[in-house]
């Protein structure tokens, strides 16, 4: 076997899995994406159920919507800066406990849901199937948010309205520093 | 500079070692959450929302190698600062409280970024500090909890105490 080595692949190639469930998985297992639905999720209960379920639906869209668009490389630079950006602003506003217009709900869904789609989306290889993937993708960007905005939403205890502005404070410390570590990443060429 | 002594810059886990392996983190950052449970309303939720963010910003700087002088003695002053308002139990105004805070945040963040660019898992290094560092607050909060017994309060305040004889240890280390 030593004198038969085979390729290794990368995580999301070559994997025998119901191409589907990996999509659904792929957010939720990878950290930048699992907090940016943490805290969009969390910015959207704190405004309340109604702006929360299109918050949810809206950003799902959007991650498949960016997943989409990585398929005809349409990509850049600033993929990377609002999917780590997204948990600074996103963080720092359930940190301040800002009960924001619906509308600005949506477009920060949308920015940060077609940007982390986009990013997911990149990292599709043969023999992955994105017509089974990408919806997978949606779907736990969907759910994910959701859980969170209703988690929020029926909390009772006053000191769980403060737990969710440390856990955003929390994201948004991480997504600070994560900002500050591409700021001295090489430009692409 | 890395004093957690744990081999390999990689992953969740060493980011949440590095606040616990070095007890002069976690002194400070307990002290911060019985500082705020003494100070009651609003203090106990603001200054561990506060501090994350304060010591991020300290991180960054340590992220773009922005040499901030003596850390090492700034993070044994905040033992000794913290411990010495828990002991006395010293009532300041919420926004005092606060410099005071953001002030040795600075210093812990910046202790911790310092090591980020060699982390090669940034983002898992990053959640795992951070989130160890919340967790320290909240046992903070919970010792603090104790305040509502006289006995509790005694025991806080001698907790406040240890933490500033911890705070003069690592301060005589690094004068040494």
């Amino acid at each position: 076997m030593a004198l038969m080595p085979i390729q290794a692949q990368a995580h999301l190639s070559g994997v025998q899995i119901d191409d589907f469930w990996l999509g659904a998985l792929h957010p939720l297992i990878t950290l930048v994406d699992a907090l940016a639905i943490l805290a969009l999720g969390m910015l959207a209960g704190q405004s309340g159920e109604v702006a929360g379920l299109r918050v949810a639906a809206t950003f799902a869209a959007m991650m498949g919507a960016g997943a989409t668009a990585s398929l005809y490389n349409i990509e850049g630079p600033w993929v990377g800066w609002i999917t780590t950006g997204s948990l600074l602003v996103l963080g720092g506003l359930v940190a301040l406990s800002m009960q924001l217009p619906l509308l600005l709900l949506l477009a920060l869904a949308m920015i940060s849901g077609f940007a982390h789609g986009m990013s997911i989306g990149l990292e599709i290889e043969d023999p992955i199937k994105p017509w089974q993937f990408i919806p997978g993708v949606a779907v736990a960007g969907f759910f994910g948010t959701f859980y969170a905005m209703f988690m929020v939403v029926k909390l009772k205890p006053w000191w769980t309205k403060i737990g969710v502005r440390v856990i955003g404070s929390w994201i948004a410390a991480v997504g600070l520093l994560l900002v500050a570590l591409d700021s001295l990443k090489p430009a692409a060429v | 500079m890395a004093h957690t002594g744990v081999g390999g810059l990689n992953g969740f886990t060493s980011g949440f070692l590095h606040p616990i392996s070095g007890l002069d983190h976690v002194v400070a950052m307990v002290a911060v959450g019985i500082w705020g449970a003494q100070l009651g309303m609003p203090a106990i939720w603001i200054l561990p929302v506060t501090f994350p963010i304060v010591m991020a910003f300290g991180g960054v700087l340590g992220v773009y190698g922005v040499p901030l002088p003596a850390v090492e003695y700034g993070i044994a002053f905040s033992g000794i600062v913290l411990g010495l308002m828990v002991a006395f139990e010293a009532k300041v105004p919420l926004w005092f409280a606060g410099i005071v805070v953001s002030v040795f945040a600075i210093f812990h963040g910046h202790a911790h970024g310092a090591e980020l660019p060699s982390a090669t898992d940034p983002i898992s290094y990053s959640a795992g500090f951070v989130l160890a560092t919340g967790l320290l607050h909240l046992c903070g909060i919970a010792i603090g909890l104790l305040d509502r017994w006289r006995a509790g309060a005694v025991f806080m305040r001698a907790c406040g105490a240890l933490i500033a004889l911890v705070g003069i240890y690592y301060l005589r280390e690094a004068l040494v």
